[in-house]
């Protein structure tokens, strides 16, 4: 049976899932879903968090929300277009007992439904892990 | 499909599986119910003891009476006797004499019988003193105005629950509906955002630790000395104290044990259970003096370094200095990088470590130190290209360190640690190509 439920799909303009600081990350977002969807607001950020041993830390580097009190109808229709300029750190990593993972993060909150969030992670920078011995 | 409100979730990894909804109710009832009880307490402080005592103190009308008798009034409480002095006190009031009972305002009651009596005795019937009546009623009337410690106290008793119960509704009601991504980007938008402007326009890394105080101090030879991690005498000072306090602790239960064997009423169990624990004691006594052998016996360790903050493929050089009088089996310095992590376990806060790179960068072994004659050496170290930068947030942290790592003999053996800051690569540095083929060379000369 296919699947009735509404879902965000985000896409990068660019094809690769590794960017560097300063430079530019752009796409759009787009909502699946059989039923028209009526929200009351969206959210868009890009953001940082922690994996691992420790209790996950996070910070959004930007943020937008648009709501339905503010900017009027949304039209989830529409693919949902973002940039923004990627900062010098943290970078991502990759470790033992920790990872630094960054994402963009879309939040829909429709009228009638449960909340919904996507996510896609992409790397920023290149660090070299460390191998399983310490080296 | 409706979004109804349910209390639980169906857990996602490490997420909770309780609803954010249930979650939030619950800590606004809890911080509600935390808020009131302060608002109460305080309420009942300020209108039955601070008014009071505050309009004994400015706006009664002081007078002469006379004691015409005096008793310690007693008063039955399901739990326990009180008692409270109480005089008899014969007066004017606009030339019309009265007798009311009275003493202090607050009628502040005790448990103590003999302490009121020791009150009654400090006054004599039929003798006069200065008294101060309540013009809008002169059946209140008092020998003694205080300052009201006791209320004092009450009223900040209250202050925390008002301040923890409202900043804890203050909070969650900031947060009510919002998804954590917008508290958050609210957080830096708003006041907090200005508080540390200038921190945030110094620093253009964000989640890279600035490590100012490792800049502020010039080296002898070379830019700058690194600042020790944690002194050793600040070490033997906490080391000292934990041994302190258990071992008093030990050492009362201990005593007890004692005391039932020579009294010939040995108990065995308290005697057993006691064993680890004095083991526990005397292993703190053995830390305490090797501690206090490294502090005092093996002299100061520092280190100088060339450039500070690095960054991944640079070079450097590292100045090692070892004081004291020492036979040396043998003395290391590695570049470390550790992965440093916090996290809750029901109550606890624990903190876990683990070391995810290290390379020694130098090394010598069997030699001696004279007392006078520290020993020096300045080596070249590269950090590999490519490895992560210094990182720090609320519970998780990647450290950059130098550790000297020395091995005496007839001396224990010691560690001392020296933090770096490591920043990201540089993109723009001209010298970096050379530096990294450089760097790749020391690597692989090893």
């Amino acid at each position: 049976m296919a699947d009735v439920h509404p879902s965000v799909l985000i896409r990068f303009d660019e094809n690769g899932l590794v960017f560097q600081p300063g430079e530019t990350l752009s796409g759009e977002y787009r909502v699946d879903s059989v039923e028209p969807l009526q929200c009351k607001a969206v959210e868009l950020s890009v953001l940082w968090y922690t994996e691992g041993k420790g209790d996950e830390d996070m910070a959004v580097h930007a943020f937008e929300r648009t709501s339905e009190e503010k900017n009027g109808p949304i039209d989830v229709t529409r693919p949902g277009r973002f940039q923004v300029t990627l900062p010098s750190s943290p970078l991502s990593y990759d470790g033992h007992n920790l990872k630094i993972r960054w994402c963009v993060r879309v939040r829909l909150f429709p009228k009638r439904e449960k909340e919904l969030v996507a996510q896609k992670d992409f790397t920023l920078g290149a660090v070299c892990p460390f191998g399983v011995d310490g080296s | 499909m409706r979004r109804g409100f349910r209390l639980v979730h169906k857990k996602r990894g490490h997420r909770h599986s309780v609803s954010p909804m249930a979650g939030h109710l619950g800590e606004l009832v809890f911080f509600g119910i935390v808020f009131l009880i302060g608002l109460v307490w305080m309420a009942a402080a300020l209108v039955f003891l601070v008014t009071p005592l505050w309009r004994a103190n400015t706006r009664f009308v002081e007078t002469v009476c006379e004691i015409e008798n005096k008793r310690v009034v007693v008063t039955d409480d399901p739990d326990e006797t009180r008692f409270r002095p109480e005089f008899l006190l014969r007066f004017e009031v606009e030339g019309r004499s009265q007798a009311h009972w009275g003493y202090s305002v607050c009628r502040v009651i005790s448990t103590n019988r003999a302490e009121q009596e020791a009150i009654l005795e400090g006054y004599e019937v039929g003798q006069t003193y200065p008294c101060w009546y309540d013009p809008s009623d002169p059946t209140r009337v008092v020998l003694v105005r205080e300052f009201g410690w006791f209320a004092m106290m009450m009223v900040l008793g209250a202050l925390p629950f008002v301040l923890i119960g409202g900043g804890g509704v203050l909070f969650v009601l900031l947060r009510f509906g919002k998804s954590d991504e917008h508290v958050l980007a609210t957080w830096r938008k708003g006041n907090w955002d200005r508080v540390v402007k200038k921190q945030a326009e110094s620093n253009r890394l964000p989640g890279v630790p600035q490590g100012a105080d490792m800049t502020n101090s010039p080296g002898t030879t070379l830019a700058y000395r690194l600042p020790i991690s944690a002194s050793p005498t600040w070490k033997l000072v906490g080391i000292l104290l934990a041994a302190l306090l258990w071992n008093a602790a030990v050492a009362y239960f201990t005593t007890i044990a004692v005391r039932g064997f020579l009294l010939g009423q040995p108990d065995w169990w308290v005697t057993i259970f006691l064993v680890p624990f004095v083991a526990l004691g005397i292993f703190f006594i053995f830390l305490f003096f090797r501690q206090l052998l490294i502090a005092t016996g093996v002299g100061k360790t520092f280190l100088e370094i060339s450039d500070h903050p690095l960054h991944p493929g640079q070079i450097c050089r590292v100045l090692v200095h070892q004081s004291g009088r020492l036979r040396v089996r043998s003395l290391k310095l590695f570049l470390v990088c550790r992965e440093k992590t916090q996290f809750r376990e029901g109550t606890d806060t624990r903190i876990e470590t683990k070391t995810v790179f290290s390379q020694e960068i130098f090394r010598r072994q069997r030699f001696d130190i004279q007392r006078g004659i520290p020993f020096e050496a300045e080596v070249e170290m590269a950090v590999p290209q490519g490895v992560m930068h210094s990182f720090r947030s609320a519970n998780n942290e990647i450290q950059w360190l130098l550790v000297v790592e020395g091995k005496l003999t007839r001396k224990p053996n010691f560690q001392r640690e020296f933090y770096l800051i490591v920043h990201p690569e540089k993109e723009h540095d001209e010298s970096r190509g050379a530096e990294a083929v450089r760097a790749e060379e020391l690597r692989g000369g090893e």
